[in-house]
């Protein structure tokens, strides 16, 4: 028993002090990403002898797809392709774009992938690549879509989310609405904004547009942040959010999704993001083909169809397809508004935006 | 946990537990002999019970000590996560103390609240009782979101209900503010509230009132029986409770993060938030903020041993056959009436009524007319109609039941360990059993991934990883529940079990069992009624087809359906309160005494 029970006691530390000998989450699994493409076999094949091929091999593989996903629209997207493709199986694992990340990325160093596709935001996306867990996607879908969509490495663009000031329209009468973002550091709306307590992705964009884009000295756009920030109300979750803002806790909320306002509207919630204060940041999210499927032809199918016919789908939950026309879709973002998508510098420096974002929030001065 | 299993183990072969281990007198077939004791059932149940637990709480927190000391290049011990979790202009000192007075003060509420509602429930005639059992239970079961959520359209100065319903037109002024110290104690401790009141209900129920009794005989004012008969014999339990409030208030982040921020008020949690947010992810930091919790839970659990050192003084359940009788009210009977139908209202009613005229709304809106036409069932039928509700119920309770009944199982036999044997390490067994309680649960959930992802056993992607998660999560909660039953229990009904000729298992199973039934029971409907909420190690730990309700929740609340997402907490509230009524009169059928009869 004595003996027993050291040696249990001993595996278990020493599987977890041996085994961890890198940091979780940046190891890729060594070596193993330099053999065969999967997906070779099926990139000359275009049209319905692709489509008939894809169908044909991914019912020898067990007809269906492991899909790991943060889309919370992804049942329209595995409602529509069961309705294309009714033999074939969509296991969809659905948590939040960080819990996503760290389990491919937790699964792949064990050498156990489980899934074959990626459906997740940029950020991720872009770790996934650097990590070599990503094929690029060459298949026919690609050339409908927008040239923001593409050329992204390895993972591909299928809609666009779009953070904008929206406001309750109870409180924030006609013709009162802010113009610009300045316009928000004015003492009238003290206590009556709002932002989101782990936005810092759209801090750091917000911060990179007013500098690189508007010419702002650093200095300058980290006083306007603190005069602005003087103004906020924190809160936690986007859905309390939303909610709150529909129920008149404040007046404006600085980061939402236009799909949440719009989805909101169309209920009759008092709450409105037109006219449009600029910039738009338009955040893209992705599907990305897994290095190591386990169902590769099922992995093509789906993203053949979800950057093709299944950009209706993308534009029927509200939001911004990939595809440059989708029949029937009425782009929300009136024409001729500046938009503005993350530099590339954000995804290096996601520690030090976040660190920035909290500091600034809790009126401390910015670390280091 | 190596070293009690080696203690525990000679001590059980002993054959009169209760006495603690006596040093073995060296002999040449001393090896043989120990080795078949260790073989014995008894060593093999003590002993499993003892490693599992160890097992279950090493590997969490295996993980975390790793990230946080191994230093950037992979390769030694480094202390730079601490600065950079408490350096620079992280506040972590003013954040800390912010957190003290919250958890401290939620704590307090909810030990007042929960202990004179138990003793009201217990030991008075105060009508309305059928009332506990919701009021217990109902707090517990609306997820923390719901909760915090549902207090901030009852209690925002500006728009709240409460101000804008009953102070403004009353009185003119609108003085409750949710956004402050005073409204995050407030909603915490309310929703705390029922832990205390499950664990004191245990505790009076094992209590003998004729030692009050015989106090009030011999001349002692009602005042001097409380404070010198009533507290100190409650003192475990009590103790218990304050411990597992007092952390937990300090690990969540619910409510400060919903009610907190609003006003700038930052506590430590804030800071883990922040961490495990970003990309790519300080686990070292995060790991020191985890470890800095854990010092202070650590200090609570010796704190609460010392406390408890005199053990002898709590032993309520002796030989003495005992039947608590309920206190006559006299006068006060309608005044302690009608406090427990304002505690009701107050904690079940309001919140769960912004609950279900939510779920009846498109979108949350303060009550009119307008929005009171604009009812309908909707949100039900959206919920009835998810593709996947039914298998996440059936998912929830086959992992909810399962995780309780195992954690009870073992922590009633660790608690035997920690209280009865003088084991050494038995000290280290129980803190090892609260060290789940700090780590966050991503932190859990990569530890158990990482683990079974290389074990060979089908363990990763079934149900029985979340098993493993749970009851590695609520490990603390069911030692706390086990040891203050254990602690009141006296060793001379096993030794006069084991004087009868029972042996160990029988002594356990026919007499201790039974007699800390009423703690375990209490235990067990607290996991899993927590259990069907848990969701920041589900989220990383699931897998498609064996969704939990935790994680519906979750997207519906990720979508933004709000008010469908009350709906679903409305069916819960249903769901798990039919159940705990179901545990209950089955409990009541193996000679418990039910929790809303009495």
């Amino acid at each position: 028993m004595r003996h027993g029970a050291l040696t249990a006691g001993l595996v278990a530390a020493g599987l977890i002090l041996t085994g961890c000998g890198s940091s979780p989450t940046t190891q890729s699994p060594g070596g193993q990403a330099a053999d065969t493409d999967p997906y070779a076999p099926y990139a000359s094949l275009t049209g319905q002898a692709r489509t008939d091929k894809l169908l044909a091999d991914a019912k020898k593989d067990g007809a269906q797809i492991d899909l790991y996903t943060s889309n919370t629209d992804i049942q329209d997207l595995v409602d529509g392709f069961k309705k294309a493709y009714p033999e074939i199986k969509v296991n969809a694992f659905r948590a939040n774009s960080e819990t996503v990340l760290q389990r491919i990325s937790q699964e792949n160093q064990a050498n156990k992938p489980q899934n074959d596709v990626v459906d997740t935001n940029d950020i991720e996306l872009r770790a996934l690549d650097s990590q070599g867990l990503l094929k690029p996607y060459t298949g026919p879908a690609a050339a409908g879509l927008k040239d923001a969509a593409k050329g992204l490495g390895g993972w591909t663009a299928e809609r666009f989310n779009a953070f904008v000031i929206g406001w309750n329209t109870n409180l924030v009468k006609k013709g009162q609405e802010p113009k610009s973002f300045a316009d928000l550091a004015d003492p009238r709306w003290k206590g009556r904004l709002s932002v989101e307590i782990g936005d810092w992705d759209w801090y750091a964009s917000m911060h990179t547009y007013l500098t690189e884009e508007q010419g702002m000295s650093q200095s300058d756009a980290d006083d306007l942040f603190k005069r602005i920030a003087a103004n906020v109300k924190v809160t936690k979750g986007h859905t309390v959010q939303g909610e709150l803002l529909s129920a008149g806790q404040f007046a404006v909320a600085l980061s939402v999704y236009s799909h949440t306002v719009d989805k909101a509207a169309k209920k009759g919630a008092p709450v409105a993001w037109r006219p449009v204060v600029e910039p738009v940041i338009l955040r893209p999210n992705g599907v990305g083909l897994m290095s190591h499927p386990r169902h590769p032809a099922a992995a093509l199918l789906w993203t053949d169809w979800v950057l093709g016919d299944g950009q209706k789908a993308i534009a029927e939950s509200l939001r911004i397809p990939a595809a440059t026309s989708v029949p029937g879709f009425q782009d929300p973002i009136p024409a001729g508004t500046t938009t503005y998508s993350f530099s590339k510098s954000a995804e290096t420096d996601g520690k030090r935006w976040s660190a920035d974002y909290d500091a600034l929030l809790r009126g401390v001065p910015k670390a280091g | 946990m190596a070293l009690a299993s080696t203690a525990t183990a000679p001590q059980g072969g002993q054959g009169t537990p209760g006495t603690g281990a006596s040093p073995e007198p060296a002999s040449p077939g001393r090896f043989a002999g120990l080795l078949r004791r260790l073989l014995s059932f008894q060593g093999l149940l003590v002993g499993g019970a003892v490693v599992i637990v160890g097992y279950l709480a090493l590997v969490p927190l295996g993980y975390l000590i790793h990230d946080t000391f191994l230093n950037s290049t992979g390769t030694g011990v480094s202390f730079g996560a601490f600065s950079r979790a408490y350096g620079g202009n992280s506040q972590a000192g003013s954040m800390m103390l912010n957190s003290l007075g919250f958890a401290l003060g939620s704590a307090a509420l909810a030990l007042v609240l929960g202990t004179v509602l138990a003793y009201i429930q217990v030991r008075t005639d105060t009508p309305f009782k059928g009332l506990f059992f919701a009021a217990s239970l109902v707090p517990l079961i609306v997820p923390g979101i719901l909760y915090a959520t549902s207090w901030i359209f009852l209690g925002d100065p500006s728009s709240g209900v409460i101000n804008t319903l009953i102070f403004q037109p009353l009185f003119g002024t609108a003085p409750v503010n949710i956004f402050s110290v005073w409204g995050m104690i407030w909603v915490q401790g309310l929703h705390l509230a029922p832990v205390t009141f499950l664990l004191m209900v245990a505790a009076f129920r094992a209590m003998d009132p004729s030692l009050e009794e015989s106090a009030a005989m011999s001349g002692a004012r009602r005042l001097t029986v409380l404070r010198r008969i009533t507290v100190p014999l409650l003192r475990p339990a009590m103790i218990s409770a304050s411990l597992l409030m007092f952390v937990q208030s300090l690990e969540s982040f619910e409510v400060p993060g919903l009610l907190g921020l609003q006003n700038g008020i930052y506590v430590f949690t804030s800071r883990i938030y922040f961490v495990l947010r970003a990309y790519p992810i300080d686990y070292g930091a995060a790991g020191a903020l985890a470890i800095g919790l854990l010092v202070i839970a650590a200090a609570g659990v010796l704190l609460s041993g010392w406390l408890q050192r005199s053990s002898r003084n709590f032993q309520t359940v002796t030989g003495k056959a005992f039947r608590p009788r309920p206190v006559d009210l006299g006068r006060a009977r309608p005044w302690v009436g009608a406090g427990v139908i304002v505690y009701f209202l107050v904690t079940v009613v309001l919140p769960v009524a912004v609950l279900v005229y939510a779920s009846l709304l498109k979108y949350y809106a303060a009550p009119s007319r307008k929005t009171l036409s604009s009812m309908s069932l909707e949100n039900y039928s959206e919920v009835l109609h998810m593709p996947l509700a039914f298998t996440a119920l059936k998912n929830s309770l086959i992992v909810g039941i399962g995780a309780a009944t195992a954690v009870m199982l073992l922590t009633s036999i660790v608690s035997w360990v920690v209280l009865r044997t003088r084991a050494p390490g038995r000290r280290v067994l129980d803190l090892l059993a609260f060290t789940p309680i700090v780590i966050p649960g991503l932190v859990l959930g990569l530890a158990l991934s990482f683990v079974y992802l290389r074990m060979p056993l089908p363990i990763y992607g079934t149900l029985l990883i979340l098993l493993v998660s749970y009851c590695t999560r609520y490990l603390p909660y069911g030692m706390r529940y086990s040891s203050a039953a254990m602690a009141q229990m006296s060793p001379e009904l096993e030794e006069s079990a084991a004087v009868s000729g029972a042996s160990w298992f029988q002594t356990f199973r026919r007499v201790l069992l039974p007699l800390m039934s009423s703690g375990i029971l209490a235990g067990w409907v607290y996991i899993l009624v927590v259990s069907f909420r848990e969701l920041s190690s589900t989220i990383l730990l699931y897998s498609p087809g064996k969704e939990v309700l935790s994680v519906l929740i979750w997207e519906q609340f990720e979508n933004g359906q709000f008010t469908t997402l009350a709906a679903l907490g409305v069916c819960m509230v249903l769901i798990l309160v039919l159940l705990v009524s179901i545990a209950y009169r089955l409990g009541a059928r193996f000679g418990l005494q039910g929790d809303s009869s009495n």
